[in-house]
């Protein structure tokens, strides 16, 4: 093998370890690259069906029910998740003051999702393909997160190639030498105020809140796996002008944005530990239906678990289907409805039976969820509640209390 | 008199400007503020859950006689708005009249507890559709025809829902009662599979039931779901078992 031709061999077989490795380590090529097209300027056949293949499924999916894509209409309002939740967060939704302020009050989650525009100016397909497949946590102010839906690995590249259509990017790796000069950037310009960053070498810091912009700051441990490395730098130094409705603000100038990408993409990382939440063991005293319905069905489950007939004929994704889920019938509303059960391949069954894990099913779900939430994904099924925060421990059990007690009502 | 003030009436009705439908609330209203009729479909089942079974009955009919007001009120086409007595059905039932696609759903689930509480009332209710302690035996037999066939239709279109599935085989012993077994077989499948959600399917279960054991543990599960009086809703009658 020539010398050059060696070294490209090589460099492919370091960046096939480090892909292999991303789930366990974060390790990325240090040595610089030379700028490298991604995508070229004109789409091949393949490409092109796989984009229009892509863009039937973000239907299908239902992608905008949640995000602004680029040649997607906006939904009905009936399904425009988001769009209901802002304007009752607002007081424009058309209500009485006090359902507002009731509403309001459960609104805890899904106020915020990042708009799809753009992305393939900035994103890799290949991470989107992934986080697709295998969500993760990649905005830990926001609360809601990404949902695992059911979704082939084909389908995903789909959509991936659907989003990256306006690619134009390239990969050319951050000079290693601007850490130093990209930490002292970081703090002075306060990324960390809305951003989290596992630095290895400085304290643990609180994670952030406050509004839309820090709700949606990505974790930016991810960027190294995230984000065409060639546009990183531009992209922290005009956001905007990549992508017009980013509330990423423009602070940084051209010569610190070199220094930031370079100390994202090289700075060491501290690793991430997470250890599953305890399986509390079952209480001894009483456990109604009306404390668990305060508790788990009414807070989180109802939104999507919906009584059909109640809500005029659309029961929600839960229910009727939808983000590219089937009819699955379960109405989280009242106590028959939950007895009623759910559909299971056609079939109706009890979600208070034992499935092929030994637990109930509705216990079940609830506790892959919180798997999930540490990277423990459960293959036999979706943890719930879909894309939101786990049930607490103590929640859980509850739910396992009633369960085992034989569902008391009262 | 009557020939004077009636057309008057007419004249009075047909000249005030009919509102249009989305003056008085709007898509959203309609669509995420509970209506009345929502509230007390939930009413009638809370009733239900406490084996409420004759004010239930009541409830239900009331519900089903808005309804039917609400439709030909609707037919009609003269909504005032601001009008009293409009408002409150319209409040009551809008969703019936103005998305008729939507509103098939709810009166389909009023139908449904009207069919099932005319079975747990004995049928007995006068031809006027008010409750009755006795009526002749024709009226309450055609009573738990036409509950057991209103239910039968809704199970069509509906085959998946164990409730249905558990109410027909609850009306079907009331009508006849050479349908025990089949009507056993039934909810001792929904039983077993444990998809039965409504205490008074569990006693119906346990009326039917042979087996001593197995009656007490179905009455055990309608104790368990009922808010008072459980030990006597959750008791089998003698005309029962």
């Amino acid at each position: 093998m020539r010398a050059p031709a060696k070294r490209a061999f090589c460099a492919l077989l370091a960046l096939a370890l480090a892909a292999s490795f991303a789930g366990c380590e974060e390790v990325v090529p240090d040595e610089p690259a030379a700028a490298t097209p991604v995508e070229s300027a004109q789409p091949s056949e393949d490409q092109r069906r796989a984009r229009e293949r892509g863009r039937a499924l973000v239907e299908r999916f239902q992608c905008n029910r949640c995000h602004t894509i680029d040649e997607v209409a906006e939904p009905a309002p009936s399904q425009n998740c988001l769009g209901c939740h802002r304007a009752i967060e607002a007081g424009t939704f058309e209500a009485s003051e006090d359902d507002l302020e009731r509403w309001r009050s459960h609104i805890t989650n899904l106020v915020a999702a990042p708009s799809l525009l753009s992305v393939g100016a900035r994103l890799r397909p290949a991470w989107i393909t992934a986080f697709l497949l295998e969500p993760k946590d990649l905005r830990p102010a926001l609360g809601a997160s990404m949902p695992r839906l059911p979704m082939s690995e084909d389908e995903a590249q789909d959509i991936a190639a659907f989003l990256t259509r306006d690619a134009g990017a390239f990969e050319a790796i951050p000079e290693r030498a601007l850490v130093a000069a990209g930490r002292r950037a970081f703090e002075r310009l306060a990324c960390g105020a809305c951003h989290v960053f596992r630095d290895a070498e400085i304290p643990e810091q609180a994670q952030p809140e406050g509004d839309d912009g820090a709700r949606l700051a990505p974790d930016l441990a991810h960027v190294r796996e995230r984000f065409v490395s060639g546009r990183l730098a531009e992209w922290i130094a005009n956001p905007s002008a990549m992508k017009h409705d980013t509330l990423m603000p423009s602070a940084a100038s051209a010569e610190q944005a070199r220094a930031l990408a370079a100390y994202l993409w090289h700075a060491p990382l501290r690793p991430v530990r997470q250890t599953p939440p305890p399986l509390l063991p079952i209480l001894e005293r009483r456990v109604s239906y009306e404390e668990v319905n305060e508790h788990i069905f009414h807070r989180t489950c109802r939104h999507c678990h919906a009584d059909a007939d109640l809500a005029f004929g659309d029961g929600g994704p839960g229910n009727d289907g939808g983000f590219g889920f089937e009819r699955r019938g379960l109405n989280l509303t009242n106590y028959e409805g939950a007895s009623a059960g759910v559909l299971v391949d056609g079939r109706r069954t009890s979600i208070y039976a034992p499935d092929a894990s030994g637990m109930p099913r509705l216990v079940h779900a609830l506790r892959a969820r919180q798997l999930e939430e540490v990277g423990e994904r459960d293959p036999t099924i979706t943890g719930m509640p879909l894309a939101h925060p786990a049930v607490s421990p103590e929640d859980l059990q509850l739910v396992r209390t009633w369960v085992a007690q034989g569902r008391l009502r009262f | 008199m009557t020939r004077i003030l009636l057309p008057l009436l007419a004249l009075v009705l047909l000249s005030t400007p009919a509102a249009p439908a989305d003056a008085c609330l709007n898509e959203y209203i309609r669509a995420y503020v509970l209506p009345v009729a929502v509230r007390r479909v939930e009413r009638v089942e809370r009733l239900m859950a406490a084996g409420q079974s004759r004010q239930a009955f009541r409830l239900a009919n009331e519900l089903l006689a808005g309804v039917s007001n609400a439709h030909a009120l609707d037919r009609r086409g003269d909504w005032v708005d601001g009008d009293e007595w409009a408002t409150e059905l319209e409040d009551a039932f809008l969703p019936n009249t103005q998305h008729p696609e939507r509103a098939a759903s709810v009166e389909a689930r009023a139908a449904m507890l009207h069919a099932i509480l005319m079975v747990r009332v004995d049928g007995q209710v006068s031809r006027r559709g008010r409750l009755a302690r006795r009526v002749h035996v024709s009226v309450r037999t055609a009573n738990l025809r036409a509950a057991h066939e209103a239910l039968v239709a809704q199970q069509r279109t509906s085959p998946d829902d164990p409730r249905l599935s558990a109410y027909v085989a609850e009306a079907a012993v009331a009508v006849d009662a050479s349908a025990a077994a089949d009507s056993l077989a039934t909810l001792r499948d929904l039983a077993q599979r444990d998809l039965i959600g409504d205490p008074l399917t569990w006693l119906a279960l346990a009326a039917l039931e042979e087996d001593a054991e197995a009656r007490d543990a179905h009455l055990e599960r309608c104790r368990n779901m009922v808010s008072r009086r459980a030990n006597q809703v959750c008791a089998v009658s003698s005309r029962q078992s």
